[in-house]
Protein backbone atom coordinates (compact mmCIF):
# COMPACT_ATOMS: atom_id res chain seq x y z
CA UNK A 1 0.00 0.00 0.00
CA UNK A 2 1.26 3.47 -0.89
CA UNK A 3 1.55 5.55 2.27
CA UNK A 4 1.58 9.17 1.09
CA UNK A 5 1.07 11.41 -1.94
CA UNK A 6 4.78 11.46 -2.89
CA UNK A 7 4.90 7.64 -2.88
CA UNK A 8 1.86 7.61 -5.14
CA UNK A 9 3.36 10.17 -7.51
CA UNK A 10 6.91 8.77 -7.79
CA UNK A 11 6.23 5.04 -7.28
CA UNK A 12 9.90 4.21 -6.66
CA UNK A 13 10.97 6.14 -9.75
CA UNK A 14 8.40 4.42 -11.99
CA UNK A 15 5.67 7.04 -11.57
CA UNK A 16 6.26 8.50 -15.04
CA UNK A 17 5.64 5.11 -16.69
CA UNK A 18 2.56 4.28 -14.60
CA UNK A 19 0.91 7.72 -14.84
CA UNK A 20 1.64 8.01 -18.56
CA UNK A 21 -0.25 4.71 -19.07
CA UNK A 22 -3.22 5.86 -16.96
CA UNK A 23 -3.39 9.19 -18.86
CA UNK A 24 -3.14 7.40 -22.22
CA UNK A 25 -6.00 5.03 -21.31
CA UNK A 26 -8.23 7.88 -20.13
CA UNK A 27 -7.41 9.90 -23.28
CA UNK A 28 -8.16 7.07 -25.75
CA UNK A 29 -11.37 5.96 -23.99
CA UNK A 30 -12.60 9.56 -23.66
CA UNK A 31 -11.93 10.19 -27.36
CA UNK A 32 -14.07 7.14 -28.22
CA UNK A 33 -16.99 8.45 -26.15
CA UNK A 34 -16.61 12.09 -27.27
CA UNK A 35 -16.45 11.07 -30.94
CA UNK A 36 -19.72 9.13 -30.55
CA UNK A 37 -21.44 12.09 -28.83
CA UNK A 38 -20.17 14.51 -31.52
CA UNK A 39 -21.36 12.19 -34.30
CA UNK A 40 -24.83 11.95 -32.74
CA UNK A 41 -25.12 15.77 -32.66
CA UNK A 42 -24.04 15.92 -36.32
CA UNK A 43 -26.61 13.27 -37.29
CA UNK A 44 -29.45 15.00 -35.45
CA UNK A 45 -28.56 18.27 -37.22
CA UNK A 46 -28.55 16.44 -40.57
CA UNK A 47 -31.93 14.79 -39.94
CA UNK A 48 -33.54 18.07 -38.85
CA UNK A 49 -32.22 19.96 -41.87
CA UNK A 50 -33.39 17.36 -44.41
CA UNK B 1 -36.26 -24.08 -19.55
CA UNK B 2 -38.16 -24.05 -22.85
CA UNK B 3 -39.92 -20.85 -21.75
CA UNK B 4 -36.56 -19.15 -20.96
CA UNK B 5 -35.23 -20.24 -24.37
CA UNK B 6 -38.34 -18.89 -26.13
CA UNK B 7 -38.18 -15.54 -24.29
CA UNK B 8 -34.44 -15.20 -25.07
CA UNK B 9 -35.03 -16.12 -28.71
CA UNK B 10 -37.85 -13.58 -29.02
CA UNK B 11 -35.68 -10.89 -27.37
CA UNK B 12 -32.85 -11.53 -29.85
CA UNK B 13 -35.25 -11.40 -32.79
CA UNK B 14 -36.75 -8.16 -31.48
CA UNK B 15 -33.29 -6.62 -30.99
CA UNK B 16 -32.60 -7.35 -34.65
CA UNK B 17 -35.11 -4.64 -35.50
CA UNK B 18 -33.39 -1.19 -35.55
CA UNK B 19 -36.34 0.83 -34.10
CA UNK B 20 -36.87 -1.65 -31.24
CA UNK B 21 -33.15 -1.75 -30.50
CA UNK B 22 -32.96 2.07 -30.51
CA UNK B 23 -35.84 2.40 -28.04
CA UNK B 24 -34.60 -0.39 -25.76
CA UNK B 25 -30.99 0.85 -25.75
CA UNK B 26 -32.01 4.35 -24.65
CA UNK B 27 -33.00 2.82 -21.30
CA UNK B 28 -29.63 1.16 -20.62
CA UNK B 29 -27.01 3.49 -22.16
CA UNK B 30 -26.53 5.87 -19.21
CA UNK B 31 -26.60 2.97 -16.71
CA UNK B 32 -23.76 1.29 -18.60
CA UNK B 33 -21.73 4.51 -18.44
CA UNK B 34 -22.37 4.99 -14.71
CA UNK B 35 -21.51 1.35 -13.88
CA UNK B 36 -18.33 1.53 -16.00
CA UNK B 37 -17.15 4.65 -14.15
CA UNK B 38 -17.90 3.05 -10.74
CA UNK B 39 -16.09 -0.22 -11.52
CA UNK B 40 -13.09 1.50 -13.12
CA UNK B 41 -12.74 4.10 -10.35
CA UNK B 42 -12.88 1.48 -7.58
CA UNK B 43 -10.62 -0.96 -9.48
CA UNK B 44 -7.98 1.66 -10.31
CA UNK B 45 -8.09 3.27 -6.85
CA UNK B 46 -7.62 -0.16 -5.27
CA UNK B 47 -4.93 -1.18 -7.77
CA UNK B 48 -2.93 2.04 -7.63
CA UNK B 49 -3.22 2.92 -3.94
CA UNK B 50 -4.11 -0.12 -1.85
CA UNK B 51 -2.69 -3.19 -3.64
CA UNK B 52 0.76 -4.20 -2.33
CA UNK B 53 3.97 -3.45 -4.23
CA UNK B 54 5.34 -6.39 -6.23
CA UNK B 55 8.55 -7.72 -4.69
CA UNK B 56 10.22 -8.23 -8.10
CA UNK B 57 8.93 -5.44 -10.33
CA UNK B 58 8.15 -2.78 -7.72
CA UNK B 59 5.35 -0.32 -8.46
CA UNK B 60 5.68 -0.49 -12.25
CA UNK B 61 3.57 -3.67 -12.18
CA UNK B 62 0.55 -1.39 -11.52
CA UNK B 63 0.43 -0.78 -15.30
CA UNK B 64 -1.11 -4.26 -15.38
CA UNK B 65 -4.41 -2.77 -14.13
CA UNK B 66 -4.92 -1.16 -17.54
CA UNK B 67 -2.70 -3.33 -19.74
CA UNK B 68 -4.29 -6.73 -18.99
CA UNK B 69 -7.96 -5.58 -19.30
CA UNK B 70 -7.24 -3.77 -22.58
CA UNK B 71 -5.43 -6.82 -24.02
CA UNK B 72 -8.37 -9.06 -22.99
CA UNK B 73 -10.85 -6.61 -24.53
CA UNK B 74 -8.85 -6.26 -27.76
CA UNK B 75 -9.19 -10.02 -28.31
CA UNK B 76 -12.74 -10.41 -26.91
CA UNK B 77 -14.07 -7.64 -29.16
CA UNK B 78 -12.57 -9.36 -32.19
CA UNK B 79 -14.32 -12.63 -31.22
CA UNK B 80 -17.55 -10.67 -30.74
CA UNK B 81 -17.10 -9.13 -34.21
CA UNK B 82 -16.49 -12.53 -35.78
CA UNK B 83 -19.73 -13.79 -34.14
CA UNK B 84 -21.58 -10.75 -35.56
CA UNK B 85 -19.96 -11.47 -38.93
CA UNK B 86 -21.19 -15.06 -38.84
CA UNK B 87 -24.74 -13.94 -37.97
CA UNK B 88 -24.57 -11.41 -40.80
CA UNK B 89 -23.38 -13.98 -43.35
CA UNK B 90 -25.80 -16.74 -42.28
CA UNK B 91 -29.00 -14.88 -41.29
CA UNK B 92 -28.33 -11.49 -42.94
CA UNK B 93 -29.49 -9.69 -39.80
CA UNK B 94 -29.13 -5.97 -40.47
CA UNK B 95 -28.19 -5.08 -36.90
CA UNK B 96 -25.24 -7.54 -36.82
CA UNK B 97 -23.51 -5.64 -39.64
CA UNK B 98 -24.06 -2.38 -37.75
CA UNK B 99 -22.66 -3.97 -34.57
CA UNK B 100 -19.57 -5.16 -36.41
CA UNK B 101 -18.91 -1.68 -37.79
CA UNK B 102 -19.54 -0.03 -34.40
CA UNK B 103 -17.28 -2.41 -32.46
CA UNK B 104 -14.23 -2.15 -34.76
CA UNK B 105 -12.90 1.29 -33.67
CA UNK B 106 -13.40 0.37 -29.99
CA UNK B 107 -11.53 -2.93 -30.42
CA UNK B 108 -8.75 -1.11 -32.24
CA UNK B 109 -8.51 1.43 -29.39
CA UNK B 110 -8.19 -1.32 -26.76
CA UNK B 111 -5.54 -3.13 -28.82
CA UNK B 112 -3.62 0.14 -29.21
CA UNK B 113 -3.84 0.71 -25.43
CA UNK B 114 -2.54 -2.84 -24.82
CA UNK B 115 0.42 -2.29 -27.16
CA UNK B 116 1.35 1.17 -25.83
CA UNK B 117 0.99 0.29 -22.13
CA UNK B 118 2.84 -3.00 -22.73
CA UNK B 119 5.65 -1.11 -24.42
CA UNK B 120 5.86 1.39 -21.53
CA UNK B 121 5.90 -1.53 -19.07
CA UNK B 122 8.64 -3.21 -21.14
CA UNK B 123 11.12 -0.33 -20.80
CA UNK B 124 11.72 -0.57 -17.02
CA UNK B 125 11.25 -4.37 -16.80
CA UNK B 126 12.89 -5.70 -20.00
CA UNK B 127 15.07 -2.66 -20.74
CA UNK B 128 13.50 -2.08 -24.14
CA UNK B 129 10.35 -0.46 -25.55
CA UNK B 130 9.76 -3.17 -28.16
CA UNK B 131 10.98 -6.64 -29.18
CA UNK B 132 9.75 -8.69 -32.14
CA UNK B 133 8.44 -11.22 -29.68
CA UNK B 134 5.60 -13.65 -30.62
CA UNK B 135 3.00 -12.09 -28.27
CA UNK B 136 3.83 -8.50 -29.20
CA UNK B 137 4.03 -9.18 -32.94
CA UNK B 138 0.75 -11.14 -33.03
CA UNK B 139 -1.00 -8.33 -31.11
CA UNK B 140 0.42 -5.82 -33.59
CA UNK B 141 -1.03 -7.97 -36.41
CA UNK B 142 -4.42 -7.83 -34.61
CA UNK B 143 -4.17 -4.01 -34.63
CA UNK B 144 -3.48 -4.11 -38.39
CA UNK B 145 -6.48 -6.42 -38.94
CA UNK B 146 -8.71 -3.94 -37.07
CA UNK B 147 -7.33 -1.13 -39.26
CA UNK B 148 -7.94 -3.26 -42.38
CA UNK B 149 -11.56 -3.90 -41.31
CA UNK B 150 -12.21 -0.18 -40.80
CA UNK B 151 -10.46 0.66 -44.08
CA UNK B 152 -12.36 -2.00 -46.01
CA UNK B 153 -15.68 -0.78 -44.65
CA UNK B 154 -14.98 2.83 -45.64
CA UNK B 155 -13.84 1.83 -49.13
CA UNK B 156 -17.18 0.18 -50.10
CA UNK B 157 -20.07 2.56 -50.73
CA UNK B 158 -22.92 0.01 -50.61
CA UNK B 159 -23.40 -0.65 -46.89
CA UNK B 160 -24.87 -4.14 -47.37
CA UNK B 161 -21.86 -5.18 -49.46
CA UNK B 162 -19.51 -3.51 -46.97
CA UNK B 163 -21.16 -5.43 -44.12
CA UNK B 164 -20.72 -8.69 -46.01
CA UNK B 165 -17.04 -8.04 -46.88
CA UNK B 166 -16.16 -6.96 -43.32
CA UNK B 167 -18.05 -9.99 -41.91
CA UNK B 168 -15.98 -12.39 -44.02
CA UNK B 169 -12.71 -10.65 -43.11
CA UNK B 170 -13.58 -10.75 -39.40
CA UNK B 171 -14.35 -14.50 -39.57
CA UNK B 172 -11.07 -15.20 -41.43
CA UNK B 173 -9.14 -12.85 -39.13
CA UNK B 174 -10.34 -14.80 -36.10
CA UNK B 175 -7.41 -17.18 -36.71
CA UNK B 176 -5.10 -14.62 -35.06
CA UNK B 177 -6.79 -14.97 -31.64
CA UNK B 178 -5.54 -18.49 -30.74
CA UNK B 179 -2.10 -17.47 -32.04
CA UNK B 180 -2.03 -14.49 -29.63
CA UNK B 181 -3.40 -16.57 -26.78
CA UNK B 182 -0.99 -19.47 -27.24
CA UNK B 183 2.05 -17.44 -28.36
CA UNK B 184 3.55 -17.52 -24.85
CA UNK B 185 3.29 -21.35 -24.80
CA UNK B 186 4.26 -22.13 -28.42
CA UNK B 187 7.32 -19.87 -28.64
CA UNK B 188 9.99 -18.70 -26.24
CA UNK B 189 9.00 -15.15 -25.45
CA UNK B 190 9.97 -12.32 -23.12
CA UNK B 191 6.28 -11.88 -22.33
CA UNK B 192 5.05 -13.48 -19.12
CA UNK B 193 2.37 -16.25 -19.27
CA UNK B 194 -1.32 -15.24 -19.31
CA UNK B 195 -2.61 -13.61 -16.12
CA UNK B 196 -6.15 -14.94 -16.68
CA UNK B 197 -6.80 -18.54 -17.66
CA UNK B 198 -10.02 -20.52 -17.51
CA UNK B 199 -8.32 -23.74 -16.47
CA UNK B 200 -6.03 -22.71 -13.60
CA UNK B 201 -6.17 -20.46 -10.57
CA UNK B 202 -4.49 -17.02 -10.86
CA UNK B 203 -0.75 -16.81 -10.26
CA UNK B 204 -1.16 -13.52 -8.36
CA UNK B 205 -2.07 -12.90 -4.73
CA UNK B 206 -5.78 -12.07 -4.08
CA UNK B 207 -4.85 -8.50 -2.97
CA UNK B 208 -3.49 -7.86 -6.47
CA UNK B 209 -5.97 -10.03 -8.36
CA UNK B 210 -9.24 -8.63 -6.97
CA UNK B 211 -8.73 -5.02 -8.21
CA UNK B 212 -7.66 -6.45 -11.57
CA UNK B 213 -10.95 -8.31 -11.80
CA UNK B 214 -12.84 -5.05 -11.12
CA UNK B 215 -10.83 -3.29 -13.85
CA UNK B 216 -11.63 -6.08 -16.33
CA UNK B 217 -15.37 -5.75 -15.56
CA UNK B 218 -15.04 -1.94 -15.83
CA UNK B 219 -13.36 -2.25 -19.25
CA UNK B 220 -16.12 -4.61 -20.47
CA UNK B 221 -18.71 -2.07 -19.28
CA UNK B 222 -16.87 0.78 -21.05
CA UNK B 223 -16.94 -1.35 -24.20
CA UNK B 224 -20.68 -1.99 -23.81
CA UNK B 225 -21.27 1.74 -23.24
CA UNK B 226 -19.16 2.88 -26.24
CA UNK B 227 -20.67 0.13 -28.43
CA UNK B 228 -24.22 1.20 -27.55
CA UNK B 229 -23.40 4.84 -28.36
CA UNK B 230 -21.79 3.93 -31.71
CA UNK B 231 -24.53 1.48 -32.58
CA UNK B 232 -27.31 3.97 -31.87
CA UNK B 233 -25.51 6.44 -34.18
CA UNK B 234 -25.16 3.79 -36.88
CA UNK B 235 -28.87 2.90 -36.58
CA UNK B 236 -30.04 6.50 -37.00
CA UNK B 237 -27.51 7.10 -39.79
CA UNK B 238 -28.74 4.15 -41.85
CA UNK B 239 -32.42 4.64 -41.06
CA UNK B 240 -32.52 8.44 -41.23
CA UNK B 241 -34.98 8.50 -44.13
CA UNK B 242 -37.44 6.29 -42.19
CA UNK B 243 -40.45 7.74 -40.41
CA UNK B 244 -39.60 6.40 -36.95
CA UNK B 245 -36.29 8.33 -36.95
CA UNK B 246 -37.98 11.53 -38.11
CA UNK B 247 -40.66 11.09 -35.45
CA UNK B 248 -37.99 10.97 -32.74
CA UNK B 249 -35.78 13.85 -33.91
CA UNK B 250 -37.95 16.19 -35.96
CA UNK B 251 -41.16 16.33 -33.92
Amino acid sequence: MLENFNDLLYMDGNGLFVWFCMAFVILVLSLNILYAIKKKRKLIKLIRSS
Amino acid sequence: MIRVWNVTKRWFIEMGSPPLFYRWSSKITSWLGILAIIFLSVGLFWGLLIAPTDYKQGDVYRILYVHVPSAILGQSIFMFMAACGLINVVWRAKISGMMLKSAAPIGMSFTLIALVTGSVWGKPTWGTWWVWDARLTSTLILLFIYAALIGLYSSIEDKTKADRAVSILSIVGLAIIPVIKKSVDWWQTLHQPSTFTLTSSPSMSPEMYQPLLLCVIGFYLIFAFALTLNLRNEVIDRERSKNWVKQIFVN
